[in-house]
C-alpha cells in the first residue's frame, strides 16, 4: 500500500513537472480506437499554492493542440492483449498527435475501460481533539481508513474522498479549516487488475514517455458526459465502448461507483459477420451505415449491399434487408444493456435521488438507442457527448471520444485523490534515512 | 468451390496411383485394376502418359487418393457451419449466450454448385496486412526532431558547417586557389581591356612645352592603356606637385581621350637666393629657376631669407611705390621680419616690419616735398615711424659738418 503511494505520487509529481513544461498528452486505450490528444496549459500558474481545491487545481487554462486517433489493435475488452501491437497504435497516435501539435510530449495520461474494474467504499475516522482541521488532519483520516482486501493481484487506481463528516456534521466537501472533535470521512477506491496496468505502463514506457496518471475510462466519461447538476443529483453515465461498457455513478459531484460489463460494439460487429457472413470490416460498416435497434416497416424495403471478397460471386452480391440486421444487432444491444442493468442494480442505483442515465461513447451512436436504453434501464436516459475543450478539432467531438476529452479535464481539475494528501510519518512505513531526507526537503 | 488444378506428372507417372501406392524406385509396376472412373486406363500400356484433367471427372466421383487435392470436401455439404467463426468468438458467444433469434444466417439465394470446367479466377490469398505504424527508429528520430536544438542544429547548423568545411577543403589547396585568382584576374583583364576602356591619346591644354613634357613623362602607363589602369587622382596629384603647375583637370572623354587641363602659375617676381634665381607667382610659390636676372627683366626682384613667404606685401609694396619704381633696383628681405627697398645710388629704404606701405607713402609724400631722395644718403630709417632716420653718405657728411660749423662761427 505504501508501494502504490509512492506510485502515484510519483505520478503527480510528473504531472506537475508536465505542467510546468506546459504540454501534455491523453491517451485513451480504447478497444475499437486508441485516441491521443496533446494539451497546452497555457497560463502555467503558480502550482504550489492554490485558492481552493487541491493541490492541482485551477488549471484551467488548457488547449488542445494536437489530436490522433487510430484503429486499436492488440486491445480487447479495454485490456491490452498483444503487447506488440498495442505498442505499434500508441506510437501511431502520439506520433500523428505530436505531428499536428509540432511539439514533443514526454507525459502522457492514460486511460483504458477494461481491467475488471471493483469498486470500494471505505470509512475512516480520525480524533482530533477540538482544533481546526488542518491538511495533514485530512492525510491522517485518508489513511486512517481501513483498508479491505482487494485480492491478490489488484492495484488502487482511484481512492478518492468523497464525504467529510466533522462530529455530528456530515456531508462538508472540504474540512480543512473547521473545528470538531471527530473527523470522519468516507472515501471511495476504485481497484483494477494489476496486471492490466504494468501492461498499459510498460507499452508507454516503451514508446519513450512518462506516465503521469492513469485513470479509469468509465470515471472520465462520467467527468466528460455528465453536466454539473447530474454529477451532483446523482447520474450514472454509460460508456459503450468497442470491448467494454464502463459504467461510472456520480452523486454529489463525486464518483461512487465504477464497473464495466465486458461487452460493446464489437460484439455487435462480430454478431453481424458471424449472422451475414461478411468480413468483419463490412460487418463494421454496415453497423456503422445502416445499424439500428428499432425495426419498422419502411425497414424491410430498405435492402443492404453485402460485399465480400470470398471469390463467390453470389456470396459476395447478397442483399439483406435492414430488419435482418436490426434482429441481429439488438439482441446483442438488449444484453448488453441488461448486463449494465444488472451492475446498477447492484450497485443501488434506484436509491439515488436522481436517476439520470447518460450513455455515451462509440457504440452509443446507434440510432434509436436511447428508446431501447429506456425500456431497460428506466426513463431518464439521454445520449452524451463529451464537453467542448478550448482548441479541439471537430472530429473528436463525438460520443467516442467522451473518456479522451474526460481525460483533458481529468488533466486540468484533479479530483483530490487520497494519495495528495500526506500521510503522516507513522504511517510512512519509514526507514529512517527516508524520513530525515524528508525532514530536510521539508524544513530547508 | 475452390478449384485446384492437378500438379505436373511428369510422362509415364500415375498421379493417382502414385500417391496411392507410394512405391520404390525400379520396382516392377503393379496394376491390379483399372479405376471405375477411368475405363480406358485398364488395359493402357504403362508406358503412355496418362494426364488428367479436371474436366475427366464427373463431380462426386473424382478419385480423392489424399488431402490436398481435395481441399472443400465437406464445403458443399456443410455450409450451415459457421466457417468464418473464429475460435475465440465460439468461446466468447459460449460465456456471453445470446438469446438467438435467427436460427441461421439469411440466406437470400441457394448457393448453386458451380460446375467445374468453370474455373474462377485464382483467389490470392488475403494475407492480413497489419495497420501502418511508425517503427521505433522512426518514431525516436520523430521525436529527436521535433526537439527545437535538433531542428536549429540540423536546418542552419549543419548546412553552414558542411559548406564552411567543404570550401575550407577545397580552397586548401594553393594551387587551386592561384589557379581561381588566375581566372578572375583574366576574366578582369579582359573586360578592362575592351576596346571602350581604352585610352590611346593624351591631349593636354593650357601647358607651356616645358610643362607639356614634364606631364607627358610623368604619365603612369605607356599609352595605349585601359582606362582601369590609369590612376587619375594620383596622376594629378604627381601634375599638381609639378611647380608651374597650379591646378589640373583630367577627363577620360569617349573616344580613348585622356584630356588634361592646366592651369599654370604665373610667375611675378624673381627671388634671388644662394643657389640662384627663382621665379616665384604671386602667392610665393616657386614657378621655375632662371639662368640670369636678364632672362626675365620685366620682373621685380626680391632677395633674403624668407623672402617667398612675403611675396604679397613686397608686391603692394612696389604697387605702392609708383613712381620710385624706376629707381628700385629690388627689395631685400631683412631677418626674415621686414622688407628693404634698394634704390639705386647705393640708397637703401629700410622699412618697419608693420604697415610698411604708409611708411612707403611718406616717404613719397617727402619726396614730393622735399624730394628728400635726392638727396645724398645711404640709408632712410622708417623703422621708427616717430623718428625717421637718415644716414648720409661719407661726403655728405664731411659737407654737412663743413657747413654746420661754419654756421656755428658766423653764428655769434
Amino acid at each position: 500500500m505504501s508501494d502504490l503511494y509512492e506510485t502515484q505520487r510519483a505520478m503527480r509529481n510528473m504531472r506537475k513537472a508536465a505542467m510546468q513544461r506546459g504540454v501534455i498528452a491523453l491517451l485513451d486505450v480504447g478497444s475499437s480506437k486508441i485516441a491521443c490528444l496533446v494539451l497546452r496549459f497555457d497560463a502555467p500558474q503558480d502550482i504550489g499554492e492554490p485558492e481552493s481545491g487541491g493541490p492541482l487545481a485551477g488549471q484551467a487554462a488548457v488547449r488542445v493542440i494536437g489530436a490522433a486517433t487510430t484503429r486499436s489493435r492488440g486491445v480487447r475488452f479495454g485490456e491490452i492483449d498483444a503487447m506488440a501491437e498495442t505498442e505499434r497504435a500508441i506510437r501511431t497516435a502520439v506520433q500523428a498527435a505530436q505531428k499536428m501539435a509540432q511539439t514533443r510530449v514526454d507525459h502522457v495520461i492514460a486511460c483504458f475501460s477494461g481491467a475488471q474494474p471493483r469498486s470500494y467504499g471505505l470509512a475512516g475516522e480520525v480524533e482530533i481533539g477540538g482544533e481546526q482541521v488542518t491538511e495533514l488532519d485530512v492525510g491522517r483520516v485518508l489513511a486512517a481508513c481501513d483498508m479491505p482486501d482487494i485480492g491478490q493481484g489488484r492495484e488502487v487506481l482511484h481512492a478518492q474522498p468523497v464525504n467529510f463528516a466533522l462530529d455530528h456534521r456530515t456531508g462538508l466537501s472540504d474540512p480543512r479549516g473547521h473545528s470538531g472533535r471527530r473527523l470522519a470521512t468516507d472515501m471511495h477506491m476504485l481497484t483494477v487488475d494489476a496486471a492490466a496496468i504494468h501492461n498499459l505502463a510498460y507499452c508507454i514506457r516503451r514508446c519513450d514517455l512518462e506516465l503521469a496518471g492513469i485513470a479509469s475510462a468509465a470515471y472520465v466519461s462520467g467527468i466528460s458526459s455528465l453536466v454539473e447538476d447530474e454529477q451532483e443529483l446523482g447520474s450514472a453515465c454509460i460508456d459503450m465502448g468497442g470491448g467494454a461498457t464502463g459504467v461510472s455513478i456520480f452523486m454529489k459531484k463525486h464518483m461512487i461507483f465504477a464497473d464495466a460489463v465486458r461487452l460493446g460494439g464489437d460484439h455487435v460487429t462480430r454478431d453481424i459477420a458471424a449472422g451475414l457472413q461478411v468480413p468483419m470490416a463490412v460487418a463494421e460498416r454496415i453497423k456503422t451505415f445502416h445499424g439500428g435497434v428499432h425495426a419498422t416497416g419502411m425497414d424491410d424495403r430498405e435492402m443492404i449491399e453485402l460485399s465480400g471478397n470470398s471469390g463467390d460471386w453470389e456470396k459476395d452480391r447478397r442483399q439483406v434487408s435492414r430488419t435482418e440486421l436490426i434482429g441481429i444487432m439488438r439482441p446483442r444491444v438488449e444484453e448488453i444493456l441488461e448486463d449494465v442493468r444488472a451492475l446498477l442494480d447492484a450497485a443501488g442505483f434506484e436509491h439515488l435521488p436522481s436517476q439520470q442515465i447518460v450513455l455515451t461513447g462509440g457504440a452509443s451512436q446507434i440510432p434509436g438507442l436511447d428508446g431501447l436504453a429506456a425500456r431497460v434501464l428506466g426513463q431518464n436516459v439521454r445520449l452524451g457527448r463529451p464537453l467542448r475543450v478550448q482548441g479541439l478539432p471537430q472530429a473528436a467531438t463525438g460520443a467516442g471520444f467522451a473518456s479522451v476529452v474526460g481525460l483533458a479535464l481529468f488533466a486540468a481539475q484533479p479530483q483530490d485523490e487520497w494519495w495528495d494528501f500526506e500521510v503522516p510519518q507513522d504511517r510512512l512505513g519509514g526507514r529512517s534515512f527516508k524520513r530525515a531526507i524528508r525532514w530536510f526537503r521539508d524544513n530547508w | 468451390m475452390q478449384q485446384v488444378n492437378p500438379p505436373y506428372v511428369p510422362p509415364g507417372r500415375d498421379p493417382v496411383r502414385d500417391a496411392a501406392e507410394p512405391r520404390l524406385e525400379g520396382q516392377k509396376l503393379r496394376f491390379a485394376h483399372g479405376h471405375p472412373a477411368h475405363p480406358q486406363t485398364k488395359n493402357r500400356p504403362l508406358a503412355e502418359p496418362v494426364i488428367h484433367r479436371s474436366t475427366d471427372h464427373p463431380q462426386g466421383h473424382r478419385p480423392q487418393p489424399f488431402a490436398p487435392l481435395a481441399p472443400h470436401a465437406g464445403a458443399e455439404a456443410g455450409a450451415e457451419a459457421h466457417p468464418h467463426l473464429h475460435l475465440h468468438d465460439q468461446l466468447e458467444a459460449q460465456a456471453h449466450p445470446r438469446p438467438q433469434p435467427e436460427p441461421a444466417a439469411p440466406r437470400l439465394s441457394a448457393r448453386r454448385q458451380m460446375p467445374l470446367h468453370a474455373d474462377p479466377a485464382p483467389r490470392h490469398v488475403a494475407v492480413p496486412r497489419r495497420d501502418p505504424a511508425p517503427s521505433r527508429l522512426a518514431y525516436k528520430l520523430n521525436r529527436l526532431w521535433l526537439r527545437p536544438a535538433v531542428r536549429v542544429t540540423t536546418r542552419i547548423g549543419v548546412p553552414v558547417f558542411l559548406v564552411v568545411l567543404g570550401l575550407g577543403a577545397w580552397l586548401g589547396d594553393a594551387d587551386r586557389r592561384a589557379a581561381i585568382v588566375g581566372k578572375y584576374d583574366q576574366i578582369r583583364e579582359r573586360i578592362e581591356h575592351q576596346p571602350a576602356f581604352m585610352v590611346s591619346l593624351l591631349k593636354i591644354e593650357g601647358a607651356s612645352p616645358e610643362v607639356d613634357a614634364a606631364i607627358r613623362a610623368l604619365a603612369p602607363v605607356d599609352l595605349p592603356a585601359s582606362s582601369f589602369d590609369i590612376d587619375l587622382a594620383a596622376y594629378r596629384h604627381q601634375i599638381t606637385r609639378l611647380d608651374a603647375v597650379a591646378d589640373a583637370r583630367l577627363v577620360i572623354r569617349s573616344g580613348g581621350t585622356l584630356e588634361i587641363a592646366v592651369t599654370e602659375r604665373e610667375p611675378v617676381i624673381l627671388w634671388r637666393t644662394h643657389a640662384g634665381i627663382e621665379m616665384l607667382d604671386a602667392t610665393g610659390h616657386r614657378v621655375a629657376s632662371v639662368v640670369s636676372r636678364d632672362v626675365r627683366a620685366d620682373l621685380p626682384l626680391i632677395a633674403g631669407e624668407g623672402a617667398d613667404r612675403a611675396v604679397p606685401e613686397a608686391l603692394s609694396l612696389l604697387k605702392a611705390a609708383g613712381p620710385l619704381l624706376p629707381r628700385i633696383r629690388g627689395l631685400q628681405r631683412m631677418g626674415e621680419r621686414r622688407w628693404d627697398i634698394v634704390l639705386d645710388r647705393e640708397q637703401r629704404l629700410m622699412l618697419p616690419e608693420t604697415d610698411a606701405v604708409r611708411a612707403l607713402d611718406r616717404v613719397l609724400a617727402l619726396d614730393a616735398a622735399e624730394d628728400l631722395l635726392a638727396r645724398d644718403f645711404t640709408h632712410l630709417d622708417l623703422r621708427n615711424t616717430d623718428r625717421p632716420t637718415i644716414r648720409l653718405s661719407e661726403h655728405a657728411l664731411a659737407q654737412f659738418r663743413l657747413i654746420s660749423s661754419a654756421a656755428s662761427e658766423t653764428k655769434p
